[in-house]
Protein backbone atom coordinates (compact mmCIF):
# COMPACT_ATOMS: atom_id res chain seq x y z
CA UNK A 1 0.00 0.00 0.00
CA UNK A 2 2.72 2.46 0.97
CA UNK A 3 4.71 1.69 -2.15
CA UNK A 4 1.80 2.29 -4.49
CA UNK A 5 2.52 6.02 -4.66
CA UNK A 6 5.80 5.22 -6.37
CA UNK A 7 4.09 3.43 -9.21
CA UNK A 8 3.32 5.12 -12.50
CA UNK A 9 -0.25 5.64 -13.62
CA UNK A 10 0.06 2.82 -16.11
CA UNK A 11 1.31 0.39 -13.48
CA UNK A 12 -1.47 1.39 -11.12
CA UNK A 13 -4.02 0.90 -13.86
CA UNK A 14 -2.65 -2.54 -14.64
CA UNK A 15 -2.77 -3.51 -10.98
CA UNK A 16 -6.26 -2.09 -10.62
CA UNK A 17 -7.54 -4.08 -13.55
CA UNK A 18 -5.94 -7.16 -12.02
CA UNK A 19 -8.01 -6.69 -8.87
CA UNK A 20 -5.78 -4.55 -6.65
CA UNK A 21 -8.09 -2.22 -4.76
CA UNK A 22 -5.22 -0.23 -3.29
CA UNK A 23 -4.06 0.57 -6.80
CA UNK A 24 -7.50 1.96 -7.54
CA UNK A 25 -7.38 4.06 -4.40
CA UNK A 26 -3.95 5.46 -5.27
CA UNK A 27 -4.92 6.18 -8.85
CA UNK A 28 -8.13 7.83 -7.71
CA UNK A 29 -6.37 10.05 -5.18
CA UNK A 30 -3.79 11.01 -7.76
CA UNK A 31 -6.14 11.81 -10.64
CA UNK A 32 -9.54 12.69 -9.27
CA UNK A 33 -8.77 16.33 -8.40
CA UNK A 34 -8.03 17.23 -12.01
CA UNK A 35 -11.07 15.35 -13.24
CA UNK A 36 -13.31 16.89 -10.62
CA UNK A 37 -12.02 20.42 -11.24
CA UNK A 38 -12.33 20.06 -14.97
CA UNK A 39 -15.94 18.93 -14.62
CA UNK A 40 -16.67 21.71 -12.15
CA UNK A 41 -15.09 24.40 -14.28
CA UNK A 42 -16.89 23.16 -17.35
CA UNK A 43 -20.29 22.82 -15.73
CA UNK A 44 -20.24 25.21 -12.80
CA UNK A 45 -22.14 22.61 -10.82
CA UNK A 46 -20.76 20.56 -7.94
CA UNK A 47 -23.34 17.83 -8.37
CA UNK A 48 -22.47 17.43 -12.04
CA UNK A 49 -18.77 17.45 -11.20
CA UNK A 50 -19.27 14.72 -8.61
CA UNK A 51 -21.37 12.64 -10.94
CA UNK A 52 -18.87 13.01 -13.75
CA UNK A 53 -15.91 12.15 -11.53
CA UNK A 54 -17.66 9.04 -10.34
CA UNK A 55 -18.61 8.06 -13.88
CA UNK A 56 -15.05 8.54 -15.10
CA UNK A 57 -13.60 6.16 -12.54
CA UNK A 58 -16.39 3.66 -12.95
CA UNK A 59 -15.62 3.76 -16.65
CA UNK A 60 -11.96 3.17 -15.84
CA UNK A 61 -12.92 0.10 -13.79
CA UNK A 62 -15.12 -1.20 -16.58
CA UNK A 63 -13.20 -0.24 -19.69
CA UNK A 64 -9.72 0.52 -18.41
CA UNK A 65 -8.26 -2.00 -20.81
CA UNK A 66 -9.10 0.29 -23.75
CA UNK A 67 -6.47 2.78 -22.59
CA UNK A 68 -3.43 2.68 -24.86
CA UNK A 69 -0.28 4.13 -23.26
CA UNK A 70 1.19 4.61 -26.72
CA UNK A 71 -1.44 7.21 -27.54
CA UNK A 72 -0.98 9.47 -24.53
CA UNK A 73 -0.91 9.80 -20.77
CA UNK A 74 -3.57 8.35 -18.53
CA UNK A 75 -4.31 11.80 -17.14
CA UNK A 76 -5.20 13.01 -20.63
CA UNK A 77 -7.27 9.90 -21.20
CA UNK A 78 -9.25 10.54 -18.02
CA UNK A 79 -9.83 14.18 -18.92
CA UNK A 80 -11.02 13.10 -22.34
CA UNK A 81 -13.51 10.72 -20.76
CA UNK A 82 -14.57 13.45 -18.35
CA UNK A 83 -15.07 15.86 -21.24
CA UNK A 84 -17.40 13.44 -22.97
CA UNK A 85 -19.45 12.92 -19.82
CA UNK A 86 -19.62 16.65 -19.10
CA UNK A 87 -20.73 17.57 -22.60
CA UNK A 88 -23.33 14.83 -22.56
CA UNK A 89 -24.62 16.00 -19.21
CA UNK A 90 -24.71 19.63 -20.33
CA UNK A 91 -26.67 18.70 -23.42
CA UNK A 92 -29.20 16.80 -21.34
CA UNK A 93 -29.50 19.63 -18.83
CA UNK A 94 -29.88 22.15 -21.63
CA UNK A 95 -32.73 20.11 -23.07
CA UNK A 96 -34.41 19.82 -19.69
CA UNK A 97 -33.89 23.40 -18.48
CA UNK A 98 -36.75 25.89 -18.97
CA UNK A 99 -36.33 28.41 -21.76
CA UNK A 100 -34.63 31.68 -20.76
CA UNK A 101 -32.78 30.33 -17.73
CA UNK A 102 -29.36 30.44 -19.34
CA UNK A 103 -29.68 33.94 -20.68
CA UNK A 104 -30.93 35.25 -17.40
CA UNK A 105 -28.13 33.75 -15.38
CA UNK A 106 -25.20 34.12 -17.74
CA UNK A 107 -26.06 37.39 -19.39
CA UNK A 108 -27.81 39.56 -16.86
CA UNK A 109 -25.91 38.32 -13.82
CA UNK A 110 -22.54 38.65 -15.46
CA UNK A 111 -23.38 41.97 -16.99
CA UNK A 112 -24.46 43.35 -13.62
CA UNK A 113 -21.20 42.43 -11.96
CA UNK A 114 -19.24 43.84 -14.86
CA UNK A 115 -21.18 47.06 -14.88
CA UNK A 116 -20.65 47.57 -11.19
CA UNK A 117 -17.08 46.45 -11.04
CA UNK A 118 -14.67 46.82 -13.90
CA UNK A 119 -11.88 44.26 -13.83
CA UNK A 120 -9.35 46.71 -12.45
CA UNK A 121 -11.44 47.59 -9.42
CA UNK A 122 -12.65 44.16 -8.43
CA UNK A 123 -11.59 42.58 -5.21
CA UNK A 124 -9.94 39.22 -5.44
CA UNK A 125 -13.09 37.26 -4.68
CA UNK A 126 -15.14 39.36 -7.03
CA UNK A 127 -12.57 38.95 -9.77
CA UNK A 128 -12.61 35.21 -9.35
CA UNK A 129 -16.38 35.06 -9.43
CA UNK A 130 -16.57 37.36 -12.45
CA UNK A 131 -13.99 35.36 -14.37
CA UNK A 132 -15.70 32.13 -13.37
CA UNK A 133 -19.01 33.35 -14.73
CA UNK A 134 -17.37 34.62 -17.88
CA UNK A 135 -15.73 31.27 -18.48
CA UNK A 136 -19.01 29.45 -17.91
CA UNK A 137 -20.74 31.69 -20.39
CA UNK A 138 -18.38 30.70 -23.20
CA UNK A 139 -19.55 28.23 -25.81
CA UNK A 140 -18.36 24.72 -24.85
CA UNK A 141 -15.72 24.43 -27.55
CA UNK A 142 -14.03 27.62 -26.30
CA UNK A 143 -14.73 26.92 -22.66
CA UNK A 144 -12.95 23.58 -22.75
CA UNK A 145 -9.72 25.03 -24.14
CA UNK A 146 -9.76 27.78 -21.53
CA UNK A 147 -10.35 25.27 -18.76
CA UNK A 148 -7.65 22.94 -19.98
CA UNK A 149 -4.99 25.41 -21.07
CA UNK A 150 -5.58 28.24 -18.62
CA UNK A 151 -7.11 26.66 -15.53
CA UNK A 152 -5.69 23.14 -15.64
CA UNK A 153 -2.37 24.22 -17.15
CA UNK A 154 -2.45 21.40 -19.67
CA UNK A 155 -0.06 21.75 -22.59
CA UNK A 156 -1.29 22.39 -26.10
CA UNK A 157 -0.20 18.92 -27.13
CA UNK A 158 -2.15 17.21 -24.38
CA UNK A 159 -5.13 19.47 -24.95
CA UNK A 160 -5.13 18.54 -28.60
CA UNK A 161 -4.96 14.92 -27.55
CA UNK A 162 -7.87 15.31 -25.13
CA UNK A 163 -10.03 17.20 -27.59
CA UNK A 164 -9.03 15.10 -30.54
CA UNK A 165 -7.99 18.00 -32.70
CA UNK A 166 -4.83 19.62 -34.07
CA UNK A 167 -2.59 21.81 -31.97
CA UNK A 168 -3.25 24.70 -34.32
CA UNK A 169 -6.95 24.35 -33.60
CA UNK A 170 -6.24 24.52 -29.90
CA UNK A 171 -4.22 27.71 -30.36
CA UNK A 172 -6.82 29.42 -32.50
CA UNK A 173 -9.67 28.42 -30.20
CA UNK A 174 -7.80 29.67 -27.19
CA UNK A 175 -7.09 32.94 -28.88
CA UNK A 176 -10.72 33.34 -29.80
CA UNK A 177 -11.84 32.29 -26.32
CA UNK A 178 -9.65 34.89 -24.67
CA UNK A 179 -11.01 37.54 -26.96
CA UNK A 180 -14.54 36.52 -26.01
CA UNK A 181 -13.65 36.60 -22.33
CA UNK A 182 -12.23 40.06 -22.59
CA UNK A 183 -15.37 41.22 -24.31
CA UNK A 184 -17.49 39.73 -21.55
CA UNK A 185 -15.35 41.13 -18.76
CA UNK A 186 -14.95 44.59 -20.18
CA UNK A 187 -17.51 47.11 -18.96
CA UNK A 188 -19.88 48.55 -21.50
CA UNK A 189 -18.00 51.84 -21.56
CA UNK A 190 -14.72 50.11 -22.00
CA UNK A 191 -16.21 48.07 -24.81
CA UNK A 192 -17.14 51.28 -26.55
CA UNK A 193 -13.69 52.67 -25.90
CA UNK A 194 -12.16 49.48 -27.16
CA UNK A 195 -14.23 49.66 -30.28
CA UNK A 196 -13.04 53.17 -30.96
CA UNK A 197 -9.53 52.12 -30.08
CA UNK A 198 -9.76 49.29 -32.54
CA UNK A 199 -10.77 51.78 -35.18
CA UNK A 200 -7.74 53.81 -34.29
CA UNK A 201 -5.57 50.75 -34.19
CA UNK A 202 -6.55 49.94 -37.69
CA UNK A 203 -4.44 52.84 -38.68
CA UNK A 204 -1.67 51.91 -36.37
CA UNK A 205 1.07 50.02 -38.13
CA UNK A 206 3.92 51.16 -36.00
CA UNK B 1 6.41 44.05 -36.13
CA UNK B 2 3.01 45.53 -36.90
CA UNK B 3 -0.31 45.48 -35.02
CA UNK B 4 -1.64 42.44 -36.86
CA UNK B 5 1.44 40.44 -36.01
CA UNK B 6 1.28 41.76 -32.44
CA UNK B 7 -2.36 40.67 -32.18
CA UNK B 8 -1.32 37.14 -33.07
CA UNK B 9 1.25 37.10 -30.32
CA UNK B 10 -0.40 39.09 -27.58
CA UNK B 11 -2.08 36.11 -25.85
CA UNK B 12 1.15 34.14 -25.80
CA UNK B 13 2.98 37.21 -24.60
CA UNK B 14 0.54 37.85 -21.77
CA UNK B 15 0.51 34.21 -20.69
CA UNK B 16 4.30 34.11 -20.58
CA UNK B 17 4.45 31.29 -23.11
CA UNK B 18 7.76 30.23 -24.58
CA UNK B 19 8.69 32.04 -27.78
CA UNK B 20 11.77 33.19 -29.55
CA UNK B 21 13.57 35.90 -27.61
CA UNK B 22 13.88 38.08 -30.70
CA UNK B 23 10.15 37.88 -31.44
CA UNK B 24 9.33 38.68 -27.84
CA UNK B 25 11.54 41.73 -27.75
CA UNK B 26 10.10 42.98 -31.05
CA UNK B 27 6.55 42.57 -29.71
CA UNK B 28 7.34 44.41 -26.51
CA UNK B 29 9.04 47.16 -28.47
CA UNK B 30 5.95 47.50 -30.66
CA UNK B 31 3.62 47.73 -27.65
CA UNK B 32 5.75 50.58 -26.26
CA UNK B 33 5.25 52.51 -29.46
CA UNK B 34 1.56 51.59 -30.04
CA UNK B 35 -1.00 52.72 -27.49
CA UNK B 36 -3.69 50.35 -28.67
CA UNK B 37 -1.41 47.32 -28.67
CA UNK B 38 -0.17 48.28 -25.22
CA UNK B 39 -3.78 48.38 -23.98
CA UNK B 40 -4.40 45.02 -25.59
CA UNK B 41 -1.39 43.62 -23.81
CA UNK B 42 -2.54 45.06 -20.49
CA UNK B 43 -6.04 43.59 -20.95
CA UNK B 44 -4.58 40.23 -21.81
CA UNK B 45 -2.35 40.36 -18.74
CA UNK B 46 -5.33 41.22 -16.54
CA UNK B 47 -7.28 38.37 -18.01
CA UNK B 48 -4.38 36.04 -17.41
CA UNK B 49 -4.19 37.18 -13.80
CA UNK B 50 -7.91 36.69 -13.39
CA UNK B 51 -7.71 33.19 -14.82
CA UNK B 52 -4.72 32.41 -12.61
CA UNK B 53 -6.67 33.59 -9.58
CA UNK B 54 -9.56 31.37 -10.57
CA UNK B 55 -7.25 28.43 -11.14
CA UNK B 56 -5.55 28.99 -7.79
CA UNK B 57 -8.89 29.31 -6.08
CA UNK B 58 -10.04 25.99 -7.47
CA UNK B 59 -6.72 24.23 -7.17
CA UNK B 60 -7.57 22.67 -3.83
CA UNK B 61 -11.01 21.50 -4.83
CA UNK B 62 -11.52 17.77 -4.82
CA UNK B 63 -14.35 15.35 -5.01
CA UNK B 64 -16.00 14.54 -1.66
CA UNK B 65 -14.23 11.91 0.40
CA UNK B 66 -17.23 9.58 0.42
CA UNK B 67 -16.89 9.17 -3.33
CA UNK B 68 -13.74 7.14 -2.83
CA UNK B 69 -15.65 4.86 -0.47
CA UNK B 70 -18.42 4.45 -3.04
CA UNK B 71 -15.94 3.66 -5.75
CA UNK B 72 -14.12 1.17 -3.55
CA UNK B 73 -17.41 -0.50 -2.77
CA UNK B 74 -18.31 -0.61 -6.45
CA UNK B 75 -14.86 -1.96 -7.22
CA UNK B 76 -15.20 -4.66 -4.56
CA UNK B 77 -18.62 -5.63 -5.83
CA UNK B 78 -17.32 -5.80 -9.33
CA UNK B 79 -14.24 -7.83 -8.48
CA UNK B 80 -16.11 -10.17 -6.17
CA UNK B 81 -18.75 -10.73 -8.83
CA UNK B 82 -16.15 -11.20 -11.53
CA UNK B 83 -14.44 -14.27 -9.97
CA UNK B 84 -17.86 -15.76 -9.19
CA UNK B 85 -18.82 -15.25 -12.79
CA UNK B 86 -15.48 -16.67 -13.84
CA UNK B 87 -16.00 -19.68 -11.57
CA UNK B 88 -19.53 -20.20 -12.76
CA UNK B 89 -18.37 -19.95 -16.33
CA UNK B 90 -15.63 -22.43 -15.47
CA UNK B 91 -18.18 -24.73 -13.90
CA UNK B 92 -20.45 -24.44 -16.85
CA UNK B 93 -17.51 -25.16 -19.13
CA UNK B 94 -16.65 -28.22 -17.07
CA UNK B 95 -20.32 -29.24 -17.06
CA UNK B 96 -20.42 -28.91 -20.82
CA UNK B 97 -17.27 -30.99 -21.03
CA UNK B 98 -18.77 -33.73 -18.94
CA UNK B 99 -22.03 -33.63 -20.85
CA UNK B 100 -20.15 -34.02 -24.09
CA UNK B 101 -18.10 -36.84 -22.61
CA UNK B 102 -21.20 -38.66 -21.37
CA UNK B 103 -22.93 -38.14 -24.69
CA UNK B 104 -19.91 -39.53 -26.50
CA UNK B 105 -19.82 -42.55 -24.20
CA UNK B 106 -23.53 -43.15 -24.77
CA UNK B 107 -23.02 -42.88 -28.49
CA UNK B 108 -20.18 -45.41 -28.38
CA UNK B 109 -22.24 -47.75 -26.20
CA UNK B 110 -25.22 -47.50 -28.54
CA UNK B 111 -22.98 -48.13 -31.53
CA UNK B 112 -21.47 -51.21 -29.90
CA UNK B 113 -24.92 -52.45 -28.90
CA UNK B 114 -26.17 -51.91 -32.42
CA UNK B 115 -23.23 -53.81 -33.88
CA UNK B 116 -23.76 -56.62 -31.38
CA UNK B 117 -27.46 -56.71 -32.19
CA UNK B 118 -26.76 -56.93 -35.89
CA UNK B 119 -24.25 -59.71 -35.33
CA UNK B 120 -26.79 -61.57 -33.19
CA UNK B 121 -29.66 -61.22 -35.66
CA UNK B 122 -28.42 -63.85 -38.18
CA UNK B 123 -27.95 -66.37 -35.35
CA UNK B 124 -31.56 -65.92 -34.36
CA UNK B 125 -32.62 -66.50 -37.95
CA UNK B 126 -30.71 -69.75 -37.97
CA UNK B 127 -32.32 -70.72 -34.68
CA UNK B 128 -35.72 -70.00 -36.09
CA UNK B 129 -35.04 -72.44 -38.92
CA UNK B 130 -33.99 -75.14 -36.51
CA UNK B 131 -36.63 -77.84 -36.12
CA UNK B 132 -35.96 -77.95 -32.42
CA UNK B 133 -36.75 -74.33 -31.92
CA UNK B 134 -40.07 -73.86 -30.22
CA UNK B 135 -42.59 -71.32 -31.28
CA UNK B 136 -41.09 -67.99 -30.56
CA UNK B 137 -44.23 -66.71 -29.05
CA UNK B 138 -46.14 -68.91 -26.73
CA UNK B 139 -49.38 -70.28 -27.87
CA UNK B 140 -51.57 -70.14 -24.87
CA UNK B 141 -55.10 -71.25 -24.37
CA UNK B 142 -57.88 -68.86 -24.62
CA UNK B 143 -59.23 -67.64 -21.37
CA UNK B 144 -62.58 -69.31 -20.89
CA UNK B 145 -63.83 -66.37 -18.98
CA UNK B 146 -63.26 -64.29 -22.02
CA UNK B 147 -61.52 -61.59 -20.10
CA UNK B 148 -59.19 -59.49 -22.13
CA UNK B 149 -55.86 -58.88 -20.52
CA UNK B 150 -52.82 -57.49 -22.11
CA UNK B 151 -49.79 -59.64 -22.71
CA UNK B 152 -46.33 -58.21 -22.50
CA UNK B 153 -44.20 -58.93 -25.51
CA UNK B 154 -41.81 -61.81 -25.14
CA UNK B 155 -38.15 -61.04 -24.78
CA UNK B 156 -36.14 -62.80 -27.43
CA UNK B 157 -33.27 -64.59 -25.90
CA UNK B 158 -33.33 -65.84 -22.35
CA UNK B 159 -36.72 -67.52 -22.26
CA UNK B 160 -36.17 -69.17 -25.61
CA UNK B 161 -32.87 -70.59 -24.45
CA UNK B 162 -34.49 -72.16 -21.42
CA UNK B 163 -37.27 -73.48 -23.59
CA UNK B 164 -34.87 -75.05 -26.05
CA UNK B 165 -33.04 -76.73 -23.25
CA UNK B 166 -36.16 -78.64 -22.37
CA UNK B 167 -36.91 -76.81 -19.17
CA UNK B 168 -40.32 -75.83 -18.17
CA UNK B 169 -41.45 -72.86 -20.13
CA UNK B 170 -41.53 -69.74 -18.08
CA UNK B 171 -44.79 -68.63 -16.70
CA UNK B 172 -46.41 -66.01 -18.80
CA UNK B 173 -48.83 -63.36 -17.84
CA UNK B 174 -52.47 -64.02 -18.49
CA UNK B 175 -52.80 -63.94 -22.25
CA UNK B 176 -54.94 -61.62 -24.23
CA UNK B 177 -57.80 -63.49 -25.86
CA UNK B 178 -58.11 -63.16 -29.58
CA UNK B 179 -61.72 -62.89 -30.49
CA UNK B 180 -61.18 -64.75 -33.73
CA UNK B 181 -58.70 -67.35 -32.66
CA UNK B 182 -58.65 -69.50 -29.61
CA UNK B 183 -54.93 -68.93 -29.36
CA UNK B 184 -53.09 -65.67 -29.19
CA UNK B 185 -49.79 -64.95 -30.84
CA UNK B 186 -47.53 -62.24 -29.62
CA UNK B 187 -46.01 -60.59 -31.34
CA UNK B 188 -47.87 -60.96 -34.54
CA UNK B 189 -44.97 -59.53 -36.43
CA UNK B 190 -43.05 -62.78 -35.98
CA UNK B 191 -45.57 -64.49 -38.22
CA UNK B 192 -45.59 -61.62 -40.62
CA UNK B 193 -44.71 -63.85 -43.56
CA UNK B 194 -47.87 -65.83 -42.97
CA UNK B 195 -50.24 -63.54 -41.25
CA UNK B 196 -49.84 -60.24 -43.04
CA UNK B 197 -53.14 -59.40 -44.66
CA UNK B 198 -54.30 -62.93 -44.09
CA UNK B 199 -57.41 -64.29 -42.46
CA UNK B 200 -56.97 -67.48 -40.52
CA UNK B 201 -59.23 -69.91 -38.77
CA UNK B 202 -58.64 -71.14 -35.27
CA UNK B 203 -56.13 -73.90 -34.76
CA UNK B 204 -57.94 -77.22 -34.86
CA UNK B 205 -56.35 -80.25 -33.21
CA UNK B 206 -55.22 -83.08 -35.37
CA UNK B 207 -55.74 -86.58 -34.03
CA UNK B 208 -57.80 -85.47 -31.09
CA UNK B 209 -56.75 -83.84 -27.87
CA UNK B 210 -56.47 -80.25 -26.81
CA UNK B 211 -54.13 -78.25 -28.94
CA UNK B 212 -53.57 -75.70 -26.23
CA UNK B 213 -52.50 -78.32 -23.74
CA UNK B 214 -50.10 -79.84 -26.25
CA UNK B 215 -48.58 -76.52 -27.05
CA UNK B 216 -48.22 -75.58 -23.44
CA UNK B 217 -46.32 -78.73 -22.69
CA UNK B 218 -44.09 -78.99 -25.70
CA UNK B 219 -44.13 -75.84 -27.67
CA UNK B 220 -43.85 -76.34 -31.40
CA UNK B 221 -43.31 -74.84 -34.80
CA UNK B 222 -45.71 -73.54 -37.38
CA UNK B 223 -45.24 -74.70 -40.93
CA UNK B 224 -47.06 -73.17 -43.86
CA UNK B 225 -48.40 -75.83 -46.23
CA UNK B 226 -50.72 -76.07 -49.19
CA UNK B 227 -53.60 -78.51 -49.12
CA UNK B 228 -56.33 -79.47 -51.47
CA UNK B 229 -59.45 -77.45 -50.85
CA UNK B 230 -61.31 -80.70 -50.38
CA UNK B 231 -59.46 -81.12 -47.09
CA UNK B 232 -61.62 -78.34 -45.69
CA UNK B 233 -64.51 -80.73 -45.62
CA UNK B 234 -62.73 -82.85 -43.03
CA UNK B 235 -62.86 -79.95 -40.63
CA UNK B 236 -66.47 -79.07 -41.38
CA UNK B 237 -65.86 -76.04 -43.59
CA UNK B 238 -68.05 -75.48 -46.65
CA UNK B 239 -66.30 -76.01 -49.98
CA UNK B 240 -67.12 -74.43 -53.29
CA UNK B 241 -67.42 -77.41 -55.54
CA UNK B 242 -66.37 -75.39 -58.58
CA UNK B 243 -62.97 -74.79 -56.93
CA UNK B 244 -62.78 -78.26 -55.47
CA UNK B 245 -59.40 -79.08 -57.00
CA UNK B 246 -57.70 -75.85 -56.01
CA UNK B 247 -55.24 -75.57 -53.15
CA UNK B 248 -55.62 -73.63 -49.96
CA UNK B 249 -52.99 -72.44 -47.53
CA UNK B 250 -52.78 -73.81 -44.03
CA UNK B 251 -50.52 -73.50 -41.01
CA UNK B 252 -49.64 -76.78 -39.38
CA UNK B 253 -48.50 -76.68 -35.77
CA UNK B 254 -45.79 -79.31 -35.37
CA UNK B 255 -44.73 -80.41 -31.93
CA UNK B 256 -41.17 -80.92 -30.78
CA UNK B 257 -41.62 -84.60 -31.51
CA UNK B 258 -42.21 -83.79 -35.18
CA UNK B 259 -45.87 -84.74 -35.15
CA UNK B 260 -48.50 -82.42 -36.52
CA UNK B 261 -50.67 -81.30 -33.64
CA UNK B 262 -53.01 -78.74 -35.06
CA UNK B 263 -53.93 -76.97 -38.24
CA UNK B 264 -55.56 -73.76 -39.30
CA UNK B 265 -56.60 -72.53 -42.68
CA UNK B 266 -55.44 -69.27 -44.07
CA UNK B 267 -56.92 -67.10 -46.77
Amino acid sequence: MTLKNQFSDNELLRLMLAGDEDALAELYRRRQPAVYRFALQMSGSKSIAEDVTQEVFLFLMREGHVFDPERGALSAFLLGVARNYVLRRLRVDQLLSPLGDDGEEDGAGLQASIDLCPLDDLTRAETIETVRRAVLSLPPKYREVVVLCELQDVSYVETADILGCAIGTVRSRLHRARALLLTKLRPAESVADADSASVKSARCFA
Amino acid sequence: MNCQRFEQLVSELARGQMMEAEVRSEALAHSENCEHCLARLRDEEKLTRGLQLLAAEMETLEAPAEMELKLREAYRTRHVAAPVAANSSGNSARSRYWLVAVAAMLLVALTVAGMWWRSEAPQQTVAEKSPLKPVETPIVPADPSGSQESVSPTQPGSQDVQYRAGNEPPKRPTPKVNKRNSVTRKPEAQLANHATNEIATDFMPLGGGDVNAVVLQDGGQIIRVRLRRSELLRFGFPVNMERYNENVKADVLVGVDGLARAIRFVQ
